[in-house]
């Protein structure tokens, strides 16, 4: 888990010797700024934050600076380079331009679908894990209904009915993602509402959503962000998969939806499937690892003595 | 003290308290305990393992768990208000208002991920204005013996030492301006020497400020020095009650005596260790079961 324990440790210090900088500032002195210096201060962070960067500003602002990802006015087939970076895919469409329109896709699906699932889980097993008993009962029965529902078939069957477009999508892989995450918050929030800071705080008279929201979930967000990370990867993975089935938006096509439809030309177009993959697996990776360095840098115990 | 007819701030009146311990069993932790609690006293609780000292004050405190096979009886009145049965709410104001509790150990009573100052100022009534508020936490954090309360109050509770988080700890309960401190066993987690700073810190800060103090302990020298009356508890019952002075002196139960000489023991040279013999336990046990 822990990528530089070293780096981890030694950067919140530099802070403390300069007292009176926090009460004289109009910040307020337990504000939340310096777990971010520590978490820009990895080379591992650094570097992925970047890749994340470039491919979401690739994606944001890469359409005006692109040609048109379906005027099939150019030849087919062109391998990378000179006039077309990425070269053209089997219908004479400029790549590149299919790649930046692809992320936009991708991109917006695994985030909201990973941001969704965060939500949802933080509620659900929030509210299981801290108070137990017959809620928690339930709300552990609800998950496991929709942790069993087939995304696909579920899947399916709404774009049969409701037509595919990418809230559609993004609702249904929300819906049977979410469990996964509840059932981690659930159960560091069991582990948490045990421990001696939660009973001080019962003691100091404070209300128990109020306990939920200040000293439980804070705690228990380590592994609910890494998990959450996770949740980005399988849902982009996942939103290819479905898209080679058919369901998703066929005048937005995903990386996935571009990967898929790469198969064919295998042989006589590498790129096409080269390119959108690397995509993938360089987004997949960076959230992955930035979900291990936010582990990190915002559990302050970690790796040292408590 | 207080005034003659006005009630005292705590009177506890034959609590008993019966706990679970398996699946059919079950314990009866506190049996038909009756103590009072005066403005401005601090009083001590002493006793072993095990024999209800601290039940009793989370009962007081209403930490019990509440389980339906957790059952509390008798009275607590808390300013002559009824807690028992009374319902959240009633709890929730005296525990935000008027009593602040100290608990055993403070290496897990700070949450990880708040830096100090907020999790002062979290108990300060209803300050608004952020710089008086910062004000004020460094004013209580340096009322409980922390130098540099800026800095402090800008750590994260793993960058302190024990005895400095059982400061914060201190800070916290006396950040509200309770009527009441329940400290138990504030100081079993620290080593010796810093054990005595710390309970001097306790010790000035509740005299000053005139708060009544509830101070439980198994170790009968940390109670000696600082309290006005103890109770002495075996087996969910008090077997003994009075003033310090005279229950250390003058011991009349049979228990507080070889508690005391089981203290001797330990100090003076010389002197095999005293443990109670089993004769004294059986007597101890037969009184305690047939009076409850």
């Amino acid at each position: 888990m822990t990528t530089q324990p070293v780096t981890a440790t030694e950067t919140p210090r530099p802070e403390h010797p300069a007292p009176g900088a926090a009460p004289t500032s109009d910040r307020e002195p337990d504000g939340v700024r310096s777990p971010w210096r520590s978490f820009f201060g990895r080379p591992s962070t650094i570097v992925f934050v970047v890749v994340l960067v470039v491919l979401a500003l690739a994606a944001g602002i890469g359409p005006f600076f692109v040609a048109d990802p379906v005027a099939t006015a150019y030849p087919k087939l062109l391998p990378p380079g000179g006039e077309h970076l990425l070269g053209t895919d089997m219908l004479g469409r400029d790549y590149l331009a299919r790649v930046v329109y692809g992320g936009q896709v991708s991109l917006m699906v695994g985030f909201s679908v990973a941001l969704l699932c965060l939500t949802i889980a933080l509620v659900v097993g929030g509210l299981a894990g801290y108070y137990g008993g017959i809620l928690d009962a339930a709300l552990v029965k609800v998950a496991e209904f929709f942790q069993v529902l087939p995304g696909i078939v579920l899947a399916l069957v709404a774009a049969a009915l409701l037509g595919s477009n990418m809230l559609i999508i993004v609702t249904i892989l929300a819906i049977t993602m979410w469990p996964g995450v509840a059932r981690i918050v659930r159960a560091e929030a069991m582990r948490i509402a045990q421990l001696g800071y939660v009973e001080s705080a019962r003691a100091a008279g404070f209300h128990n959503l109020r306990i939920l929201w200040s000293d439980v979930i804070p705690n228990a967000m380590p592994p609910v962000l890494v998990a959450t990370s996770m949740t980005v990867g399988r849902a982009i993975l996942i939103e290819s998969g479905l898209a080679y089935l058919g369901i998703g938006d066929p005048g937005n096509p995903s990386w996935g939806a571009l990967l898929n439809s790469a198969q064919s030309y295998i042989r006589d177009g590498w790129w096409l499937a080269l390119f959108p993959g690397c995509c993938i697996f360089l987004v997949v990776l960076a959230v992955n690892v930035l979900g291990d360095s936010l582990n990190d840098t915002f559990n302050p115990t970690l790796g040292r003595v408590k | 003290m207080s005034a003659p007819g006005t009630p005292p701030l705590v009177a506890v009146e034959d609590l008993r308290v019966v706990l679970p311990t398996g699946h059919r069993t079950e314990v009866e932790a506190v049996r038909k305990v009756s103590l009072v609690v005066h403005d401005g006293e601090r009083v001590g609780i002493v006793g072993e393992s095990g024999s209800g000292k601290s039940v009793t004050a989370r009962a007081v405190a209403g930490l019990l768990p509440t389980s339906p096979r957790v059952r509390v009886t008798g009275s607590i009145r808390f300013a002559g208000q009824e807690l028992v049965g009374a319902g959240p709410e009633a709890w929730h104001t005296i525990r935000r208002e008027r009593v602040g509790m100290i608990f055993q150990d403070p290496l897990t009573s700070l949450n990880p991920t708040m830096r100090i100052g907020r999790q002062v100022g979290e108990s300060l009534p209803g300050e608004r204005d952020r710089r008086a508020r910062t004000e004020k936490v460094h004013e209580y954090l340096r009322q409980a013996g922390l130098e540099n309360p800026d800095r402090i109050a800008a750590a994260f509770p793993h960058e302190l030492s024990g005895g400095m988080r059982q400061r914060v700890l201190i800070a916290i309960a006396i950040a509200k301006s309770p009527s009441l401190v329940v400290a138990d066993e504030p100081t079993t987690a620290l080593d010796a020497t810093v054990q005595q700073r710390v309970l001097r810190t306790l010790d000035d800060t509740v005299s000053e400020l005139r708060t009544s103090l509830v101070l439980i302990s198994h170790d009968l020298a940390v109670v000696a020095g600082m309290t006005d009356r103890i109770y002495v508890m075996y087996a969910g019952h008090i077997v003994e009650e009075g003033p310090t002075d005279r229950v250390l002196e003058d011991p009349q139960h049979a228990y507080t005596r070889a508690l005391l000489r089981s203290v001797r023991s330990l100090t003076d040279e010389d002197t095999e260790l005293y443990s109670i013999p089993p004769a004294l336990r059986r007597e101890l046990t037969a009184e305690v079961t047939g009076a409850a």
